[in-house]
């Protein structure tokens, strides 16, 4: 355990240079300064950010009635929330099985992902294979290959294999987009593990598959904690695999199914779309809100590599 | 040294040739191999394979439910006088050029910002990311509702303040749209562009600005000869990332306006998924989509050898 916090610690290193940086010269502005120069644009761009998600939040329990009449009722607030769209989404539509849908295919997709991502960056970094280098070389390619360009070709691949319309051709595909990502964030963390701490075990006469999950692993944890909950995140903001292969009400994920299934001519769909949205975004939301740190991590790793 | 001793002079059973097995249990070319078998798979089915065969399938006029047989070029000959796609690609190039300048310059200056010292900074930090958590076809219907004819937030409040007297049509005039889908990729980009950058400017050692104060420097000089010039590897990757992904981009449009009013916001992308999924024509959509390549490759070559180059003249001295 000791081990592990040190690779964290190692990892983190950046936030410790940030506190130096911070004492540095700030004395010298005045507050007047910081707060028209720092504060006041700081403000502004949070709240930019933020708005959509008030906006989402607040239509979501709004009465109907306040909805749409924006002169007899603050459209900015409500006294009077109302749990009735959610209530109507959790009990009364396809929406549970859509969030099931969601979290069952990112969840095996991510877990597919970071087998093949830990065996194949252990490999690149430690066992030096001969063309190691091109293979890594050729995954951060794999990387910069979007989605866009592949959804058509994909669709007609899956279609032989029979697997449209069915969650199983999304496990398969995801896969592809997050496995480049997955192993270029763990092959520096491996990286970052004493060569000496395998060369010793390697000595005892362990196995290069002890080695892995008997030492790499456990001390890869912050390593593995972020690219888990990234590609996790990254399945669930997945869209358009998940609209050309699903066809089926039944087999949709949630951001599909909201395009789709949600827009009726009702005038008061309102209300439903925003739940639909908020309750989608809430699992992720609360993930990070625990992983913030593993998350940052995750995004400036995978980039400074 | 006693123990070694010790050892010798014990009598040991002689040392047994490892058989094949064992030898090639231990070769790394052949543990490697079935290190990676997992990811090179999936990749080659899914992802490598896919590849060429949308470049074939784009030489090919493949329907739905129908296998096309070899046409040449033309697929592209069509292309070449079809108005929409040209219309598509002007409009990718607008929302690429326009929205990634935007990401690019409100994230570094956000970055710049939270790079200083202020109370509650952490938590400053982690709400600033939530627009990249959350998926983006959900917070594209909530700017869908921001963005509503008759009920727009926006609408109401510039109507309070006196500035218009009717509503904005956000989405239903073409450059009205282009403008409402570039914010919306901006506002949803700028996360990862000032995190990934501040993430950079942590690790600018402060005594260099200390020394570049005292020798006079002022603050726009810190920046261009200390920040900007240590910052410029993580711009030019980052950058990299932002002008691909917003090149691709599908979710966005497609949930905000499926490409209309009158085509005014399709991209690439978008207009492949209707031809090929949505009309049937899988083989002009693959044509498309593979039209998007060269422009990828360029986009991606600019922005990464065109930065990487000013580090190369920094080295030199001559920047």
């Amino acid at each position: 355990m000791t081990d592990t916090t040190q690779t964290g610690s190692l990892v983190e290193q950046p936030s410790v240079a940030r506190e130096d940086h911070s004492e540095g010269m700030e004395f010298l502005e005045t507050w007047r300064r910081r707060l028209v120069f720092t504060y006041l644009p700081l403000g502004i761009i949070v709240i930019v950010l933020l708005f959509p998600f008030y906006w989402m939040a607040l239509t979501a329990v709004k009465p109907d009635e306040q909805l749409l009449d924006m002169e007899t009722f603050n459209p900015l607030w409500t006294w009077t929330p109302t749990f009735k769209h959610i209530y109507k989404l959790l009990f009364q539509s396809n929406y549970p099985r859509w969030l099931w849908n969601t979290m069952y295919v990112a969840s095996a997709a991510t877990a597919l992902s970071l087998f093949a991502s830990v065996l194949a960056a252990y490999a690149i970094v430690r066992l030096q294979f001969r063309g190691a280098q091109l293979v890594g070389g050729l995954i951060f390619l794999a990387y910069l290959v979007p989605p866009s360009i592949l959804f058509i070709p994909l669709a007609s691949i899956i279609y032989q294999y029979g697997l449209i319309d069915s969650p199983l051709s999304l496990i398969l595909v995801y896969p592809t987009i997050l496995i480049p990502f997955a192993t270029w964030l763990l092959m520096g963390y491996f990286k970052s593990i004493p060569f000496e701490l395998e060369e010793s075990a390697l000595m005892d006469g362990a196995t290069r598959w002890q080695i892995l999950t008997k030492i790499v692993l456990p001390l890869a944890v912050p390593g593995l904690i972020s690219a888990f909950i990234f590609c996790f995140t990254l399945c669930w903001n997945e869209f358009i695999y998940a609209l050309t292969f699903i066809s089926t009400t039944g087999n949709k994920t949630v951001p599909v199914a909201i395009v789709n299934e949600f827009v009726d001519g009702d005038i008061y769909r309102w209300g439903s779309l925003m739940a639909g949205a908020l309750v989608g975004s809430l699992p992720l939301v609360i993930l990070y809100t625990f992983f913030v740190e593993h998350y940052v991590s995750a995004m400036t790793g995978a980039v400074k590599e | 040294m006693t123990d070694v001793t010790l050892v010798r002079e014990t009598a040991r059973p002689a040392m047994r040739e490892p058989t094949q097995w064992e030898r090639l249990r231990s070769n790394r070319d052949w543990l490697g191999f079935w290190f990676m078998v997992p990811a090179m798979g999936i990749l080659t089915l899914f992802l490598g394979y896919p590849l060429f065969l949308g470049v074939w399938l784009s030489f090919t006029d493949t329907k739905i439910g129908r296998a096309g047989k070899f046409i040449g070029l033309e697929n592209y000959e069509w292309l070449l006088d079809d108005r929409i796609f040209w219309l598509s690609v002007t409009n990718t190039l607008i929302y690429t050029i326009v929205a990634s300048a935007a990401k690019f310059a409100i994230g570094l200056y956000l970055a710049l910002l939270l790079n200083k010292h202020m109370p509650f900074k952490a938590i400053i930090r982690a709400i600033v990311l939530i627009p990249f958590i959350v998926p983006t076809v959900l917070s594209a219907i909530a700017f869908w509702w921001i963005y509503d004819s008759q009920f727009s937030i926006i609408s109401w409040a510039l109507r309070k303040a006196g500035w218009i007297t009717t509503n904005i049509n956000f989405l239903g005039d073409p450059w009205n749209a282009r403008w409402a889908t570039i914010f919306a990729n901006v506002w949803r980009g700028i996360p990862f562009v000032a995190i990934t950058l501040l993430a950079g400017l942590q690790t600018v050692s402060p005594s260099l600005y200390e020394a570049a104060t005292l020798d006079g420097a002022s603050g726009w000089q810190r920046f261009r000869y200390i920040t900007y010039p240590i910052l410029t590897p993580i711009i030019a990757v980052v950058m990299t990332f932002s002008v691909l992904f917003t090149f691709t981009d599908f979710q966005l449009i497609w949930a905000l306006t499926r490409g209309g009013p009158v085509n005014a916001t399709h991209l690439m992308a978008t207009l492949s998924y209707q031809r090929a999924i949505l009309g049937g024509n899988m083989g002009e959509g693959a044509a498309i989509a593979t039209a998007m390549i060269p422009f990828l490759l360029f986009a991606v070559l600019v922005s990464w050898f065109g930065l990487q180059r000013r580090k190369w003249q920094q080295g030199v001295g001559n920047d």
